[in-house]
C-alpha cells in the first residue's frame, strides 16, 4: 500500500508545476492543423504524423486568444493565399500549458506564415510532379480549341461578384459577337470546392458536345483560399477533361495547379472574357482576310483577262497591218506586171501600125500616081474592065495631077496585065 | 436561300479551297461566278452564326 495518496487535482497541479519549471517560455513548434473551431477565440487540434505511413506520432488541443487571433489571421491569409484550415502546417510560437481540469494545451501566441508558405509550395510541386509522372499535366492543354469559341459551359457560383463581371464582359462585348453561357453552379472555396467543381464538370461532360469550352470563374471572393485549386484530384480531372478548360480564379499571386494544367490559365473572369470575345475576333479576321483574297484573285483574273485582250489587239493589229502590207506589195507587183505587158502589147501595136502605115502608103493611090500610073473612072467607079463599058461613055482619068474627062472610042479586049 | 448547317472549320477549308482554284486560274468565266457566289454565301454563313442578331441584342439591353 501506498504511504501518500494524492487527490486528482493535487496531482495535477503537481503536473501543472512540473511543466511549468521543466518548459518554461515559449517554442516555435511545427505542427499541423486538423481541426479548427472559431469564435472570437480559436481553438485547434493540432497533430503530427510520421513522414512514412502517415500514422498519428502526436496530437495536443491549441488555443489562439481573440487579443491574437484578430491580428494573426489576416497577417497569415495575406502572406500564405490560404487560411488556416485542417490539411495546413503551420509553425507557430507556443507556451505549453497545463490545466487541472481542461489538460495539456499550447497557447499560440505568434505564428510564422512563410513556414507554411514553404510548405504549400512544397505540396504544390509535389502534385504537379505527380500530373507530370502520370502523363497528364499537358493533355488539356494538348487539346485543340474550337476555331470559334461560343458555346460555353461556365462553371461558378451565381451570386460571386466574378461570375456577373464574366457575364458582363461577354454579353456586351464592343463587336457584336454571339455567345451562348450555360451556368454549372459549383462552390468555389473551402474544403468542399474541388469535389463541388468536379460534379459540375460531370454533368458538363453529360451534354460535352453541346460545349466549345469550359471557363472555371471564381473572383470577387476572398483572396485567400486558393488551396482548392492545387487539390490534386481536381488538377487531375481538368487535365483529363475533353473540352478545353480555360480558368479565371482570380488570383494575384502564382498561378495555381488547376490554371497550370487548364488549356488557359488567366488571371480574372474578365480576362477570360476577353480571350473569348479575341478568338472570335481573329475569326472575323480571319473572314476578312478570305474576303479580301477573293477580291485580289477576281481584280487579278480580270486585270488578266484584260492584258490578254489587250494583247490579242496588239497582235491582231501586227498581223492585219502584215496582211495589208503584204497584199498592197502583191497589188503594186501586179499593177507593174500589168503596166510592163500593156506597155509590150502598145509597143507591138505600135510596130504593127508602122508596118500597116507603110503598107498603105505603097497602095496609096497617090503613090500610084505620083509614079505616073492613072486610073479611069466611070460615074466615079474605078475601072478594072471594059466591061459594061460603051462607045461614047464620059471617063474620067485621074492623074497625078489634074483628070482628064474623054468620050470612049471604043474598047479593046487586049490586056497589058501587071502583077501587083 | 435555306440556312445551311456546316461549321466554322468547314465553311473554312472550303472557302480556301475555292480561293486556291480561282487563284491559279482553273476556272472558266461560268464556274468562277458560281463559285465566288458560293464563297460569299459561306462568309455570310459564318457572319450570321458569329454576331448577335438586332433581337438579341434587344434583349441584352432590355435585361438591364
Amino acid at each position: 500500500m501506498p504511504d501518500e495518496k494524492l487527490s486528482l487535482s493535487d496531482l495535477l497541479e503537481q503536473v501543472k508545476g512540473a511543466i511549468r519549471k521543466e518548459l518554461p517560455g515559449h517554442y516555435w513548434v511545427i505542427a499541423e492543423i486538423m481541426e479548427l473551431r472559431e469564435n472570437r477565440h480559436c481553438y485547434l487540434e493540432l497533430i503530427e504524423k510520421s513522414g512514412e505511413n502517415e500514422s498519428l506520432i502526436a496530437k495536443v488541443r491549441a488555443t489562439i486568444w481573440a487579443s491574437r487571433y484578430g491580428m494573426l489571421r489576416p497577417f497569415f491569409e495575406t502572406s500564405t493565399g490560404t487560411s488556416l484550415k485542417s490539411g495546413i502546417k503551420i509553425l507557430c510560437k507556443a507556451s505549453v500549458e497545463f490545466h487541472p481540469q481542461y489538460g495539456l494545451s499550447l497557447n499560440i501566441t505568434d505564428i510564422d506564415p512563410s513556414y507554411t508558405l514553404g510548405d504549400l509550395a512544397r505540396i504544390k510541386q509535389e502534385v504537379i510532379q505527380r500530373l507530370r509522372k502520370e502523363g497528364v499535366y499537358d493533355m488539356n492543354r494538348e487539346l485543340p480549341l474550337p476555331l470559334v469559341p461560343q458555346s460555353i459551359a461556365v462553371i461558378s457560383s451565381e451570386t460571386a461578384a466574378g461570375y456577373g463581371d464574366f457575364m458582363k464582359s461577354i454579353e456586351k462585348n464592343r463587336h457584336g459577337f454571339l455567345f451562348q453561357t450555360t451556368l454549372f453552379q459549383a462552390t468555389m472555396q473551402g474544403d468542399e470546392a474541388p469535389f463541388s467543381i468536379i460534379s459540375a464538370m460531370e454533368k458538363i461532360y453529360e451534354s460535352e458536345s453541346e460545349f466549345d469550352c469550359v471557363v472555371l470563374i471564381r473572383g470577387g471572393g476572398s483572396k485567400a483560399d486558393l488551396e482548392a485549386f492545387n487539390q490534386y484530384d481536381l488538377a487531375y480531372y481538368i487535365s483529363q477533361f475533353p473540352l478545353p478548360v480555360i480558368t479565371g480564379i482570380g488570383h494575384e499571386r502564382d498561378e495555381t495547379v488547376a490554371d497550370m494544367v487548364a488549356h488557359q490559365g488567366l488571371k480574372t473572369p474578365t480576362a477570360v472574357a476577353e480571350f473569348l470575345v479575341d478568338q472570335l475576333l481573329a475569326f472575323e479576321f480571319r473572314l476578312s482576310a478570305l474576303l479580301d483574297r477573293l477580291l485580289t484573285s477576281l481584280r487579278n483574273r480580270v486585270q488578266g483577262d484584260l492584258n490578254r485582250l489587250d494583247r490579242y489587239g496588239d497582235s491582231m493589229m501586227h498581223l492585219s497591218r502584215a496582211l495589208l502590207q503584204q497584199q498592197s506589195e502583191q497589188l503594186r507587183q501586179n499593177e507593174q506586171r500589168l503596166r510592163r505587158e500593156l506597155a509590150g502589147q502598145l509597143e507591138k501595136n505600135r510596130d504593127k501600125l508602122e508596118q500597116l502605115k507603110k503598107r498603105c502608103e505603097l497602095v496609096d493611090p497617090e503613090n500610084i500616081l505620083k509614079r505616073g500610073y492613072s486610073m479611069t473612072l466611070l460615074e466615079g467607079k474605078s475601072l478594072r474592065s471594059i466591061k459594061g463599058i460603051k462607045a461614047g461613055d464620059l471617063v474620067e482619068t485621074r492623074l497625078f495631077q489634074g483628070s482628064i474627062i474623054s468620050k470612049v472610042e471604043h474598047t479593046s479586049e487586049k490586056n497589058d496585065k501587071r502583077e501587083d | 436561300m435555306t440556312k445551311e448547317k456546316i461549321s466554322y472549320s468547314e465553311a473554312v477549308e472550303e472557302i480556301e479551297a475555292i480561293l486556291q482554284k480561282i487563284e491559279e486560274g482553273k476556272l472558266d468565266v461560268d464556274e468562277l461566278a458560281e463559285k465566288v457566289s458560293r464563297v460569299t454565301d459561306l462568309l455570310k454563313i459564318c457572319r450570321d452564326k458569329l454576331y448577335l442578331t438586332e433581337k438579341q441584342i434587344g434583349k441584352i439591353l432590355d435585361d438591364d
